[in-house]
């Protein structure tokens, strides 16, 4: 498992967006809000887990998926999952 | 959280969700859906407070709802919840609130046994299965048998098709299909041939369904529990909302010595798909009771019938040239209790679509 700054992190949840909503992955910022994109509603939010599970090789569960309210957050907790991981 | 129980003062705002959104309706939104929303949310006869129906309140502004309907139901003689979800809806505007994962899981963390709704779409399914939510394949197998095809053939025509080619290619082959249709019926070897049922039918009354569902549950684990009260009121509901149809037929079959050995509940709906709300009876009798059903709808007018199928009676009801689909409406469950998906997955549960919220809909 590599060991992803906060930069990598938002770089591969950028991704994630692309893939799930085919948007410009750079309108992506640590401060986006479901607001800000408008496919981002509860289905495009499970899609985008799914996305984001593919792209860091993680699972989701469903408090995690009810925390990703934002992108700081869907940061927070990937870095989280991912420290866990590491620790494992 | 903004979200909290549903109250009788919201259901204006939630009929107007109702109208616009889950029906896709324009215009002033009727003040019957605003009846049929109380009387299903706040008259109904399982109404518990602890179970509530949900609404995702944006200061003021509803801007989703998640109906819930419990309905007491048995596991092997104990008493069990089960919330039924259903009138799911979220205003366009305020999508990206996430407002439908929170009704969806505020309505998981209720205090019921199982979470359930037995007419999931592809798209709410993949929702729910992704919040934990399990499909239950055999409550979600369809099946189709066709009493006029020609007539089907046009029916899918004029109606299953955005076309105006084939619409209008359906309606003129109407006639034409009459003939067909009349032609098959009566060719000695045809499946479409209705003969004469040998059982007797008389109206189905509400004391001897309750008799019927009883004596005929045949050693399931989970059954509906239900008292004259809840019936009545179940039936009546279903009759004034017209949900899938306007007509509900309800007889009881008998022998040549008078005892009962089936029964069945259904739509018959002239010139459309009947739809078979609940069938049941001795099994030795299950293709007597197709026989009558068939005949019953064919000479009501309808040019197919459709219903969930319970799948020990696969083998009768393909005999009877039924065929089978997944196309129609998922059943799909939630429980905390993993016993209860078990049950549910292993098909040991006498459930019908008298029992969840397919038959608690609104026709307009």
């Amino acid at each position: 498992m590599e060991n992803l700054t906060t930069e990598g992190v938002l770089g591969k949840v950028q991704t994630a967006f692309k893939s799930a909503f085919d948007i410009d992955p750079l309108a992506i910022t640590i401060n986006t809000v479901p607001a800000d994109v408008s496919a981002w509603d509860s289905m495009g939010h499970v899609t985008l887990a799914s996305s984001l599970e593919q792209a860091f090789g993680l699972t989701f569960d469903v408090d995690d998926l009810m925390a990703m309210e934002n992108v700081k957050e869907i940061c927070r907790i990937v870095q989280s999952k991912l420290g866990q991981v590491q620790s494992a | 959280m903004p979200v909290r129980p549903l109250a009788k003062d919201d259901i204006p705002q939630v009929a107007d969700l109702y109208w616009r959104v889950s029906r896709e309706r324009k215009g002033p939104t009727p003040l019957a859906v605003h009846s049929f929303l109380y009387d299903l949310y706040f008259t109904n006869p399982w109404l518990d407070s602890s179970l509530p129906s949900l609404v995702y309140d944006e200061k003021g502004k509803i801007a989703g709802f998640l109906g819930v309907v419990p309905r007491k139901m048995c596991y092997r003689g104990e008493s069990v919840r089960i919330a039924f979800g259903g009138n799911f809806a979220v205003h366009p505007e305020f999508r990206t609130t996430l407002a439908g994962l929170h009704l969806l899981r505020t309505y998981m963390a209720g205090g019921q046994d199982l979470s359930q709704t037995d007419s999931a779409n592809d798209t709410s399914r993949a929702l729910l299965e992704r919040l934990g939510f399990s499909t239950i394949l055999p409550y979600s197998v369809h099946w189709i048998r066709l009493l006029r095809p020609a007539h089907c053939l046009t029916y899918a025509l004029s109606h299953l098709s955005d076309n105006a080619l084939s619409s209008s290619l359906g309606f003129l082959a109407r006639p034409f299909s009459g003939a067909i249709d009349k032609m098959t019926s009566r060719m000695s070897v045809s499946p479409f041939r209705q003969i004469e049922p040998r059982l007797h039918s008389s109206e189905l009354d509400i004391e001897t369904l309750i008799y019927c569902m009883a004596e005929f549950r045949g050693g399931y684990s989970l059954w509906p529990d239900y008292d004259t009260k809840s019936l009545t009121w179940l039936l009546n509901f279903m009759e004034r909302m017209k949900g899938h149809g306007d007509t509900l037929r309800k007889l009881v079959l008998r022998d040549d010595s008078g005892k009962i050995v089936g029964w069945y509940l259904y739509y018959p709906n002239p010139d459309g798909f009947a739809e078979v709300v609940q069938l049941g009876g001795l099994r030795k009798y299950i293709k007597e009771i197709l026989d009558h059903l068939f005949y019953d709808s064919m000479s009501l007018g309808a040019i197919a019938v459709h219903g969930i199928v319970d799948r020990k009676w696969m083998g009768e009801f393909s005999e009877k040239y039924c065929f089978f689909t997944c196309r129609g409406g998922w059943m799909v469950a939630y429980s905390r209790k993993p016993h209860f998906l078990e049950l549910l997955n292993s098909g040991d549960a006498f459930l019908s679509r008298l029992d969840g919220e397919w038959c608690l809909a609104f026709g307009v």
